[in-house]
């Protein structure tokens, strides 16, 4: 009965993978082995076998009926307008960890502190209030910034409400005629 | 590196261009189909599951590596994507045990109908053998047979290491010739695959 090594060496060697110590052990073996002997018959007739089976040849209308299932989809989904959403909400979800990780941050800050004290509690509400106080001013005057430059530069103003029909248009009427002359074609 | 001409041509797809994919397809549409042939062992399913992978790697082609073939990538989805099939298919009680009946088919591009029927008897032969194969062994020896990857290049396309590629294959060519040994020499079954030998 073969042992694991000399079944390891007659399958590596159906593969041609042995060194040429291996292979003279493994003719060895097998000229002391009838029974092995017979076993490495069968595999090689099972690899000639499988080596020298037919390829299938794909049916003529397989390459039309895969355009024709890619166009019916194309009409409902273009890969680049999924690449654009899917880096959208990539973009979204970070927006949303950035906002939500401060305020996590300082709720576990907040439930320490009332832990510690009553007096901490209330020292923490106005350290929160206090902050709150800085980012909203600092809002507003970004916001007082802005009004300014678009009081000097006017022309900006009409561009950007210009652009809000210009991207609507594109997003609504461009995009799905484009699919659709990709999938005619 | 990939053959430019086909790197051209998924670049045009990237760009949403359907005809650079069409181009994709008409070449690996064979090495596609005959894989998925050999796994599921009827032409109506694998044709259905060509299709499929097709969809499946034009959907995914933004996450093709340029380093890697093509046809091996196409070919990793397709293969992935007939072991699911047929894990489904042992789901609904379908025996992978028994072999699925013979679904002889003569395409029209074969100029001789008697090679044709010759082609298609051993086709079906090997195929009634494969299929008493688990998919997973199934998929090594489709892969190292039919389109000659190394046991790396399996491990790759299957997701797993080399020494399980080798312990599959090992045990699949044993298992199919204890099945060869069991058949009598005139069956049906052994005696195509004898005369071509």
């Amino acid at each position: 009965m073969a042992n694991t090594r000399h079944k390891r060496l007659m399958q590596e060697a159906l593969d041609k993978n042995l060194a040429p110590e291996e292979q003279a052990e493994l003719r060895r073996h097998l000229d002391s082995s009838v029974r092995d002997a017979y076993t490495y018959t069968r595999l090689q007739q099972v690899d000639a076998m499988l080596r020298t089976a037919p390829h299938e040849r794909a049916p003529h209308r397989l390459a039309a009926a895969i355009m024709a299932r890619l166009a019916e989809m194309a009409e409902r989904m273009d890969p680049r307008l999924s690449r654009i959403s899917g880096l959208a909400l990539a973009v979204a979800l970070g927006l949303v960890a950035g906002v939500l990780l401060p305020v996590l941050l300082v709720s576990i800050w907040l439930i320490v502190t009332t832990i510690g004290s009553g007096a901490g509690l209330v020292a923490a509400i106005e350290r929160v209030v206090a902050l709150l106080a800085v980012i909203l001013g600092t809002a507003e005057s970004l916001l007082q910034q802005f009004q300014t430059f678009l009081g000097a530069h006017p022309e900006l103003l009409v561009l950007i409400i210009g652009l809000i029909p210009v991207s609507l248009i594109r997003l609504i009427w461009f995009a799905p005629r484009k699919r659709t002359s990709d999938a005619a074609s | 590196m990939e053959d430019p001409i086909i790197l051209r041509w998924v670049e045009g797809t990237l760009n949403g261009n359907q005809d650079a994919f069409a181009e994709l397809v008409n070449t690996y549409q064979n090495a596609v189909y005959n894989l998925c042939y050999r796994m599921l062992g009827e032409r109506t399913e694998a044709e259905d599951a060509t299709q499929e992978a097709f969809l499946r790697a034009y959907l995914n082609i933004d996450r093709y590596d340029p380093a890697r073939s093509f046809k091996t990538w196409v070919l990793s989805i397709a293969s992935n994507h007939c072991i699911d099939r047929l894990r489904k298919r042992r789901l609904t009680w379908l025996s992978l045990d028994e072999p699925l009946p013979p679904n002889i088919h003569l395409s029209s591009d074969e100029p001789e109908p008697e090679q044709a029927a010759v082609h298609n008897e051993r086709s079906q032969a090997i195929q009634t053998l494969l299929s008493t194969l688990s998919s997973e062994y199934r998929a090594a020896v489709v892969l190292r047979y039919w389109y000659d990857y190394s046991y790396a290049e399996i491990a790759d396309i299957l997701d797993t290491t080399e020494s399980a590629i080798k312990s599959r294959l090992f045990r699949a060519r044993q298992s199919l010739a204890d099945r060869l040994e069991a058949q009598a020499p005139n069956s049906a079954l052994i005696k195509p695959l004898l005369e071509s030998l």
